[in-house]
């Protein structure tokens, strides 16, 4: 070949790589790379305002659940979730306490927990809660295509429902199926809308947000408020007063599907006197 | 699915910096996809730049191909958006 | 210039007009079925989450097309960097696979997008997202590979257009639009310019078959069976293979038609069976590799993944698959190879279709099955692709075989110009 010698082309190649070393080097922080993480103040959809020092947790005692699923009619009610959504944002596995809790089951484990359970609290069973666990390292907001999971500056991983493009990646990514996807045009009667939550277009993905527009407002999620027997726990770490901080203090816990890296705010305590009895 | 988490007493500290860690892994991840694209494109970039310095002499072929690239890049980012137009008024908004 | 391989430019002919006007059936059927899809939302498919697949045929479809769209670009690179020049006579045929396959490839995401009308977001982002998210890498790659592609095409068909513009006259402005710039004698740049684009589009067909495509998978931990180191090799062998098996069908179905036994000379044919033979041979090796993984000490999750696929309400499709699918018609096409007096084209294209199909088929059991087994305890889920989930995906495929012929007619398939 004339022209271009290799040599002069291994040259050029070697510069550019030398280049991109050189950026790496410096830590290379883009300005577009921190646009899903943080999202200044003024959260479209939500009206609220986030404070970055705000380290939310959610405690979840399996040992006080008795399964009555009153969290998760609260939580629709709340936020405008349409009887298309099924199952709804939070869901409630009934589990078997001598088979063992395997990530994946097989089918024999499966045996041991359902999800169609008519009554409860059954002896023997043991309840498990399953919501959006607004992980500090969130799968669901790395694959989304267009930004719209983001990840906001107090830690809420928050859906801006005019962005998604339906392509469902998240609820792909999500290990814990907790990202409910409208296939129907979602209907939500007139006189049942709470005006505080946005309501969402067919086609979009949705899930629990921790109720961001009452937390942000010093109330707490509707799940919480609603739970009868007091399992269910909300706060913030980053307040040692706090329900929460007092109780991590005090209580071992465990997170799900740890070893995946996504780091939940999701803690499971086993305080009250149904576990094991 | 239940995995043990180091859980000493007086805990909030730790399950603080546990959130921390998540935190900061997940800002780095925004890196690998920077470091994967410019290992894709930054070749591909190079041996264009290379066929493009080997036909200099001929400078309308170069300048034809860098055309039909950029139009066929046009072309698709405006087909796109058709569709995405056309498409508006049948999805219930 | 050989008249013959201007025949499918010249005149109507009426076969043309019977095979367009059939496919149109499966193409208007498909726009009502996507209109119906729009209107309706994607609860017409099968899809559906937690329970069940949240990506079905779609997706299968989309990994398929971007894999046969290496088809063109293998060939034409082998002939232009390892100097093969016996496959040059069909070069073409695989360059244009290679573009409507990509055009096909979007058509597929597009149909499986929630939001059809907002996939303009995708480019408007594009900039935020390059960092992060597979698909927008997945975007970026495919632009690039599309781009490249099509230029290379344009670049290595403007001197056949120029003869095609004095030959009919009636075209002739389509052609003199196409050869703007032209100079006769430009040829030997441009083939300076394109031994490079080959080189070029070479990497990119590792890096997106066996690349980003392949990471849309493999990156994702939480899908046991898709989070694996041997996505990227598993999906660019399973790309070439049902590429080149692409090409060795369409080849010969036009060399059947057109009656091009000349040009297309039955080496070809064994060259490229070879190499599908020995691909497949391969891709099987990793599948081997892959389940032995999930069997041998892996983790809950793998090993329920492996069950379904060996014993479970996967096994009929799965295990037929690879040995009808792969292995009977890959040791038939190497057998054929070593034992000359055995060859015979037709055994070729049949175990080539066979091949291709397989693939379709192993894509679907690949993209699938982690879908089903949550690592919650949620019920087991199953998926069974609806009547317009089929609609639409024949309908992708109609699309392209009238876009192939729609070309045909217009632009020469074959080189005419002498070397």
């Amino acid at each position: 070949m004339k022209g271009i010698t290799r040599r002069s082309f291994l040259k050029g190649i070697a510069g550019l790589l030398g280049l991109l070393s050189l950026s790496g080097c410096t830590e290379l922080r883009l300005p577009w790379s921190k646009s899903s993480e943080t999202k200044g103040e003024l959260i479209d959809g939500f009206g609220t305002v986030a404070n970055s020092q705000d380290r939310w947790a959610y405690i979840f005692d399996v040992g006080a659940c008795i399964g009555c699923r009153r969290c998760m009619y609260a939580c629709k009610q709340e936020n405008n979730v349409p009887d298309t959504i099924s199952p709804l944002w939070i869901e409630m596995f009934e589990m078997k306490s001598e088979l063992p809790v395997t990530g994946q089951p097989s089918e024999e484990d499966l045996k041991g927990a359902t999800t169609s359970y008519t009554e409860s609290p059954k002896e023997g069973r043991w309840y498990l809660s399953a919501q959006c666990n607004h992980c500090a390292n969130p799968p669901c907001v790395k694959v989304c295509p267009t930004g719209a999971t983001y990840k906001d500056i107090d830690g809420l991983v928050l859906i801006d429902y005019n962005k998604c493009i339906g392509c469902r990646y998240c609820v792909v990514a999500c290990p814990y199926e907790a990202r409910r996807f409208n296939w129907w045009k979602p209907e939500v009667p007139a006189e049942r809308v709470n005006e505080l939550v946005p309501l969402r277009p067919v086609g979009v993905v949705e899930k629990c947000t921790f109720c961001v527009h009452r937390i942000r407002r010093g109330k707490l999620p509707a799940c919480v408020e609603a739970c009868p027997v007091q399992a269910r726990h909300f706060g913030k770490l980053s307040d040692p007063d706090s329900e929460v901080s007092k109780i991590l203090n005090s209580n071992r816990g465990f997170r799900l599907l740890e070893e995946l890296g996504t780091h939940p705010r999701k803690w499971y305590i086993t305080r009250g006197e149904k576990w094991l009895e | 699915m239940i995995s043990c988490s180091f859980q000493p007493w007086n805990f909030v500290a730790p399950v603080s910096a546990a959130i921390e860690e998540g935190a900061e892994r997940f800002a780095m991840t925004g890196m690998l996809g920077l470091i994967l694209m410019a290992i894709v494109e930054i070749p591909v970039l190079a041996v264009i730049i290379a066929s493009i310095l080997e036909t200099r002499r001929n400078p309308r072929v170069p300048v034809l191909f860098l055309g039909a690239f950029a139009l066929a890049i046009g072309v698709s980012i405006l087909g796109i958006a058709i569709l995405g137009i056309a498409t508006k008024f049948l999805v219930p908004q | 210039m050989d008249e013959r391989l201007l025949q499918p430019l010249l005149g109507s002919d009426r076969t043309f007009y019977i095979i367009a006007g059939i496919l149109l059936v499966p193409i208007g059927w498909f726009v009502y079925c996507w209109v119906l899809q729009l209107t309706k939302g994607l609860s017409v498919t099968a899809m559906r989450t937690p329970v069940g697949a949240a990506m079905g045929v779609y997706i299968t479809n989309f990994v398929f097309f971007v894999g046969i769209a290496h088809g063109g670009i293998a060939i034409a690179a082998a002939t232009r960097l390892f100097n093969l020049t016996r496959f040059r006579s069909i070069a073409r045929i695989g360059e244009v696979l290679t573009i409507v396959s990509i055009a096909m490839a979007g058509l597929s995401i597009l149909l499986d997008i929630g939001r059809p009308d907002r996939i303009f977001h995708m480019i408007r982002y594009w900039p935020e997202r390059v960092g992060w998210s597979p698909l927008t890498w997945d975007i970026t790659v495919i632009f690039t590979y599309f781009a490249l592609s099509l230029a290379y095409l344009w670049l290595t068909i403007r001197k056949d257009l120029f003869l095609c513009a004095t030959r009919f006259p009636k075209r002739r402005w389509l052609y003199k639009a196409l050869l703007i710039g032209y100079r006769p004698g430009e040829e030997e740049e441009i083939e300076r310019l394109t031994w490079w684009l080959s080189l070029a589009i070479v990497f990119l067909v590792v890096m997106l078959s066996g690349g980003v495509v392949a990471w849309l998978f493999g990156l994702i931990s939480s899908r046991p069976g898709w989070f694996s180191a041997l996505a990227g090799p598993y999906f660019l062998t399973a790309a070439i293979a049902s590429a080149i098996a692409a090409v060795i069908v369409i080849a010969a179905l036009l060399r059947k038609v057109f009656n091009w036994e000349a040009y297309i000379q039955p080496q070809i044919f064994r060259g490229l069976g070879i190499i599908v033979g020995l691909l497949t041979l391969f891709y099987l090796y990793l599948t081997l590799a892959e389940q032995l993984t999930f069997r041998y000490a892996g983790p809950q999750a793998e090993t329920t993944i492996s069950d379904m696929l060996l014993g479970g309400q996967l096994a009929p499709i799965y295990l037929p698959t690879l040995l009808v699918g792969f292995l009977i018609p890959a040791l038939w096409l190497l057998i054929q190879a070593l034992r000359p007096r055995m060859f015979s084209i037709t055994a070729t294209i049949i175990a080539s279709m066979t091949i291709l199909i397989g693939f379709w088929v192993k894509r679907f059991l690949i993209v699938v099955p982690s879908f089903l087994r949550p690592y919650l305890p949620f019920p087991t889920g199953t998926y069974s692709p609806s009547w317009v989930e089929w609609s639409l995906m024949i309908g992708v495929f109609a699309i392209a075989i009238l876009l192939y012929m729609l070309f045909m007619k217009l632009f020469p398939i074959m080189e005419v110009s002498e070397q």
